[in-house]
């Protein structure tokens, strides 16, 4: 795991080179226009770093990155003008408070996402317009506000970064720290989090995540990050205008952020470069400004159109792919014997709207395999989805070994060990088979290698010990399914529920996961719930089967008895009762 | 296809023809109708061309009569090299501008500038580098209020007060209400003036501002009413008085209000583009002599702009005020001694010795002088928008506020007063 | 559900009262009647952008930033034949058919290039095409004071004391009209219930037959008419200047935010709104300087008070 964390890909080694290129020929060879264009592209590169990294990590659109930097300047020439402190700590305080900034605009991404969530940015990003428009940023005059009419008063640089030059080498340094703290995250437990959120925040949530800390996380670094960069920009200026913080230049940030790859560090640098050396080209050429418009806006469309991965994407090609190395094999661990517990559900109901989903639900399972059965509509994920706390009930219980789940936010269930699998696997593309494993412990608390004896363990039931450094992409369904199943073995689990585990299954798959299914008492000691149309799955495995139609309960008891029950094959087998 | 050039052209000329002179060798810098060959002195300017707003006119026409003393012996024999760049609007631009010509090029000096952000975030650049700016299309403070940079034209500040102060003493205003932008180093920095100023001589004034995006003028003009106001002063670019105007019209003001702006409004697409419910009924300031004054230096100007510039440049105040700029400036360079005139700090310092320069086109001299503040220009004319022109009400007069008391100082020591 | 929905309703209600007289406390009638009859102008105009919008967003799933840059260019183009002495109402045709032509370019050549990406690439990228646009706009009409006027300027009524063009009259009752035709394309006409299927489930649509080109393009061009109907508009009661028009989509996402980019009718009403707490934000002294921020913290609030049920985010389409 730790060789992993400092592990270098060819990507990063070549953006290492890179940083380190620009680090010492860039900032000699230029003359001062070109420092300063190139500072402010290293500014706008840890910006797009940021907006890259939510898109690429969490699927989530931040349409405010500039106005973030419009902060982080803004708190950085207050700072500076207000109080004889040094640069590093207005630096530090114009990240951090930008980054509290962040974290609030998180706030709405608990609810929203997609475009919804892009335009509520948007909103911010128009506001923050406005109100630098309005207020201008602080040049050393009274006030709060502190703008004077003469010109801006005298900004400190770092001492270590007084020239031009100097200062686009603190730049580059302080752009690539910025890039080392994102790529550390992914590594980390949030990097996997992440993954899962985007994948499905309801998976995430029952593997114990907390989606809310996460996301909030995840806001907070790119509002970091933007703060440093405005910070930076204000230091290189030594003034900042309104005209920079532009609701349409989020737009575009974010817009060139897809278009350099936002998958890539080069994408970001990429997505910088067009956004500062491309019109500074252009106009050092001498094209008419209206014009440079068009090129930039047709350049945009173009790259947009062609390269969805991005120009870093078409560049990086497959170069980036990490080497296969071989899994070192753990010995299962002796599985927790005399976990015995039963789930007694109590009076479940749910209403959507004036249509009852469930109407007071009664069950208590109590053999290690059981099976819900019950045709479509009739309300058997809603009863997962009111375990897994999804779905509110009205006033029900569930009752297991002593805990009334229902009580438990949604993470915490995780946490007691809860576990279940969606319809459709929840498998990260991007994360490797261990690592998708390893994202279910990482809001537990236990030693590190326990953890990985623990993924270990879970894979080697699972059959997928071998193909444990594989990316989540490279596996086909059926073994998809088996990493899924994985999943859910980790971290001492409880109660398991399976929703469909056999959909899209051949029948030999389906007999090989229904004898993994059948196993995971002996090896783990929970108890497992088994939703499924496959009658022969369920007849097979489940010693006991809940039949639900429209909501209620028809039957509940021995599974050959309840499938010999003529209430049963009317309603679910479509025989006719008498 | 640059459509309002073309009229533009075509207004511009209209308006010469009754000079006569319009293929007269026009006249620049030592005139020695030989062009100079030397080795060139790099000079620098700065304007912004970008949506929403072009400021090009003065750097053209600096450019138009820098090209001509170069055909006519230049600087003792050597051209100048006018470096031009854009802005864009975008501050950084603007940075990285100053940065080519002052840092990378070595510009002796910088002139004919024409932007709303460039002297906001250069001001201290110029000041570091100890260069001098003959800017000429300036409207925001730090133009006016800073060492290094000296401009032909008002600005906002001065040219309100001019508007308000007729209006007080011709058309009986008593209260006027400011519309401005709410921007700090512009809006409120030029109203302020305005209300000391009315406020000194017994009325009342006050500001409604609005941001530069908002669509709607309407709110402003209603808050200006609100106040009960008697005259409205319409503080903004064209295009937002404009609007201004046409929400009055909408709202059918016209006789209740006392209309009156400063130089923006003297553009000669605005009578047209307001129609005729306005004739008559608003006066507009204008910083330097209007175009129907037609003294030397103005038929100069539109010679230097027939021969050199394209025909599609601009013929407008901001041109008239980047040749002024030009012509003070080579006018300086060839009173230095010849083997200075490489040299910044000599430049810069030749520049700031600028005392009493004259021309028809302005009201006022022509000074620099060595203070954190100028601001030469503080006098003007008064016209009124009339039959689709602009007919001049009063000539040359000098603006009456406070603000001016330190220049007024600065003039008696150099002896202009 | 029923009476949930009349809650919304009785909330909106107390909340817009309780701005309004907090606004207006100890402001005499007539002022706060001259404001908010001055707000509803400004936020018809908002509404107009934004139902422009939500049509299009609707049947093809594209947020169109550029629908401001094809009204700017349709407006341009139309003074400028009215300069050349072109018969009035020619001119506004030709402002209709500019912006047509340039919204149905885009759904034809670009839009079906695109139509895999996620809704926010395909938004993104309508503002790279708005730039190309206004770049060439700004490029043949370059600044310059200009204003268009239509005839119906020169009538007007009073409300509350303020006298109301009929233009700013016929604003408004085109968003209510185009709100309430667009309801009854969509319910009464093939074409309207192929719309509906498309902005349901375009691949269930795709496999049940729907014609999704010819839908798709009969779209675009209804929301190009509209963005040129709004140019004309907005160059008539704002501004003539391009970049203002082309600009002014972002408060008119605002708008459409509103109405969660499908319910027309609300995106009418929470433009008129926040018109109306935009301009009567000009009697409070500390945010009179900041009144055009009201649209964006609106709408964000909007937004959020429709997820509040919502736990999770769990993954749609968008």
């Amino acid at each position: 795991m730790h060789r992993d964390l400092f592990h270098i890909t060819p990507s990063g080694r070549a953006g290492l080179i890179f940083a380190l290129f620009a680090f010492l020929v860039i900032p000699s060879v230029s003359g001062s226009q070109w420092l300063s264009i190139f500072t402010s592209t290293g500014c706008f590169t840890l910006a797009a770093a940021g907006v890259a990294f939510l898109y690429a990590r969490l699927g989530m659109v931040s349409l405010t990155q500039v106005g973030l930097m419009g902060v982080g300047g803004w708190v950085m020439l207050r700072l500076n003008h207000a109080y004889n402190l040094p640069f590093e700590i207005n630096f530090i305080a114009a990240g951090l408070i930008t980054m509290v900034f962040g974290m609030i605009l998180a706030l709405p991404a608990l609810r929203l996402r997609g475009l919804y969530l892009a335009l509520v940015t948007l909103m911010a990003a128009g506001g923050f317009e406005i109100v630098f428009s309005t207020f201008q940023f602080p040049n050393g005059g009274d006030g709060f506000w502190g703008v004077k009419s003469s010109f801006s008063a005298e900004f400190r640089r770092p001492w270590l970064a007084q020239s031009d030059e100097g200062f686009l080498r603190y730049t580059i340094v302080i752009a690539t720290l910025g890039f080392l703290l994102i790529e550390l995250h992914r590594r980390l437990a949030p990097g996997r989090a992440w993954a899962l959120i985007r994948r499905s925040e309801a998976a995430a949530m029952s593997a114990g995540i907390n989606v809310t800390l996460y996301k909030t996380w995840a806001f907070a670094i790119s509002g970091l990050v933007a703060g440093f960069a405005g910070a930076l920009l204000a230091g290189s200026l030594g003034l900042l205008d309104g005209g920079t913080f532009r609701a349409s230049e989020s737009v575009m940030i974010f817009a060139l952020a897809v278009v350099g790859g936002a998958n890539y560090w080069l994408g970001a640098v990429l997505a910088a470069a067009l956004f500062r050396i491309v019109p500074a080209l252009l106009n050092n050429w001498g094209v008419d400004a209206d014009l440079s418009f068009v090129i930039f806006g047709a350049g945009l469309l173009h790259a947009i159109i062609t390269a969805p991965d991005g120009i870093a994407g078409q560049l990086m090609g497959l170069g980036a792919k990490i080497g296969k190395r071989a899994g070192s094999a753990f010995k299962a661990a002796p599985a927790e014997a005399g976990l015995s517990t039963s789930i007694d559900i109590k009076n479940i109901t749910v209403r959507f709207g004036g249509v009852v989903a469930l109407d007071d639900i009664s069950a208590k399972f109590t053999k290690p395999v059981s099976g819900i059965i019950g045709p479509n509509g009739a309300g058997k994920t809603t009863l997962m989805n009111v375990i897994s706390g999804f779905v509110p009930d009205e006033n029900g219980a569930v009752q297991a070994a002593g805990q009334d789940l229902l009580a438990l936010r949604a993470h915490q269930r995780g946490h007691w060990g809860l576990r279940r699998s969606f319809q459709k696997e929840e498998i990260a593309d991007d994360l490797s088979v261990e690592d998708n494993v390893m994202a279910q412990l990482d809001g537990m608390h236990m030693p590190h290698h326990e953890k990985r004896a623990d993924v270990a363990r879970a894979l080697e039931i699972a059959g997928m010990t071998d193909k444990a450094k594989l990316a989540g992409r490279s596996l086909n369904s059926f073994e998809r399914r088996l990493v899924d199943v994985a999943k859910c073995l980790v971290g001492n689990p409880r109660i398991i529920m399976f929703d469909e585990p056999a959909g899209g299954l051949s029948s030999k798959e389906t007999l090989m996961l229904g004898d993994l299914i059948l196993s995971i008492h002996e090896h783990t000691g929970a108890k497992t719930l088994v939703i499924d149309h496959d009658v022969d799955l369920i007849s097979r495995i489940c010693e006991e089967t809940l039949v639900l139609d429209f909501g209620e309960r028809i039957a509940f008891g021995k599974t050959a008895k309840v499938l010999a029950d003529p209430k049963v094959r009317a309603a679910y087998l479509g025989v006719e009762e008498g | 296809m640059k459509l309002r050039y073309l009229t533009a052209a075509l207004i511009g000329s209209a308006s010469f023809a009754f000079a006569g002179q319009a293929f007269a060798a026009p006249s620049c810098g030592a005139n020695t109708g030989v062009a100079a060959t030397g080795e060139p002195i790099v000079v620098g300017g700065i304007h912004g061309n970008a949506p929403p707003g072009d400021f090009s006119a003065s750097t053209d026409a600096a450019k138009a009569y820098f090209d001509c003393v170069n055909a006519n012996g230049g600087i003792n024999g050597r051209p100048i090299d006018y470096q031009i760049e854009n802005d864009q609007w975008n501050p950084e631009l603007a940075a990285q501008a100053a940065a080519k010509l002052v840092k990378d090029a070595g510009a002796v000096a910088l002139v004919g500038n024409g932007s709303f952000i460039e002297m906001a975030v250069n001001a201290g650049t110029y000041k570091e580098e100890n260069i001098m700016v003959m800017a000429s299309a300036c409207a925001i403070s730090e133009c006016f209020e800073s060492s290094n940079i000296v401009s032909t034209n008002q600005g906002p500040l001065p040219s309100n007060l001019g508007a308000a102060q007729y209006a007080q003493e011709e058309l009986g205003s008593t209260n006027v209400a400011c519309i401005g932008f709410n921007i700090p180093n512009n809006g409120p920095w030029s109203c302020q003036p305005v209300i000391d100023l009315m406020k000194a001589r017994g009325g009342d004034g006050s500001m409604q501002l609005l941001n530069p995006g908002a669509p709607d003028v309407n709110s402003a003009l209603l808050e200006a009413i609100s106040t009960g106001a008697d005259t409205i002063l319409m503080n903004l670019p064209a295009g937002l008085a404009i609007a201004v105007l046409k929400a009055a019209e909408e709202q059918d003001l016209r006789d209740d209000y006392i209309w009156i702006a400063p130089t923006p409004l003297y553009d000669l697409s605005v009578p047209g583009a307001i129609g005729e419910y306005w004739n008559g009924k608003i006066f507009v300031n204008a910083e330097l002599a209007p175009f129907q004054m037609g003294g030397p230096d103005a038929l100069n100007w539109v010679e230097v702009m027939d021969a050199y510039a394209s025909p599609d440049d601009p013929r407008d105040t901001f041109a008239q005020s980047g040749y002024l700029s030009a012509t003070y400036f080579v006018k300086t360079l060839l009173e230095m001694d010849p083997a200075d005139v490489d040299d910044r700090a000599k430049v810069t310092e030749a520049i700031k010795a600028i005392a009493g320069y004259t021309s028809d086109l302005m009201c006022g001299p022509y000074y620099v002088g060595d203070t954190d503040f100028h601001m030469p220009n503080h006098a003007g004319f008064m016209l009124q928008i009339l039959d689709g022109g602009f007919k001049i009400v009063r000539d040359c007069y000098e603006f009456d506020s406070a603000y001016f008391e330190p220049h007024i100082a600065v003039e008696q020591s150099l002896g202009l007063r | 559900m029923r009476n949930f929905k009349y809650l919304n309703w009785v909330i909106y209600l107390v909340v817009m009262v309780g701005i309004i007289s907090f606004l207006g406390w100890g402001k005499p009638t007539k002022i706060i009647g001259l404001f908010f009859v001055s707000g509803l102008a400004v936020g018809s105009l908002y509404a107009l952008g934004g139902i422009g919008m939500v049509v299009l967003y609707r049947a093809t799933g594209v947020l169109n930033f550029a629908n401001g840059a094809a009204g700017a260019a349709g407006v341009m183009l139309a003074w400028q034949l009215g300069q050349w002495g072109v018969w009035a109402p020619l001119t506004w045709l030709a402002c209709i058919l500019l912006a047509l032509a340039i919204s149905l370019t885009y759904g034809r050549l670009v839009a079906p290039r695109l139509a895999w990406r996620e809704p926010v690439v395909k938004a993104v990228a309508t503002l790279g095409f708005a730039l190309i646009v206004l770049g060439i706009v700004s490029f043949l009409w370059i600044d310059d004071p200009r204003t268009f006027s239509l005839p119906t300027d020169k009538v007007g009524v009073y409300i509350l004391g303020l006298r109301v063009t009929v233009t700013r009259l016929i604003t408004f009752l085109a968003s209510v009209s185009i709100v309430v035709g667009i309801y009854f394309y969509l319910s009464r006409t093939v074409v309207g219930l192929q719309m509906r299927a498309l902005a349901n489930d375009r691949d269930l649509s795709a496999l049940i037959g729907i014609p999704i080109l010819k839908v798709e393009t009969i779209a675009w061009g209804i929301s190009g008419v509209i963005a040129g109907f709004t140019g004309l508009m907005f160059g008539d009661l704002i501004r003539l200047e391009p970049t203002v028009i082309t600009f002014m989509v972002i408060p008119s996402v605002a708008a459409a935010v509103c109405g969660r980019l499908d319910n027309l009718a609300l995106v009418l009403i929470g433009g008129l709104s926040m018109g109306v707490i935009e301009s009567l934000l000009t009697l409070s002294q500390t945010l009179k300087g900041v009144r055009p921020i009201a649209p964006f913290v609106i709408a964000a609030i909007v937004l959020i008070w429709y997820q509040r049920g919502t736990r999770l985010t769990f993954g749609t389409k968008d």
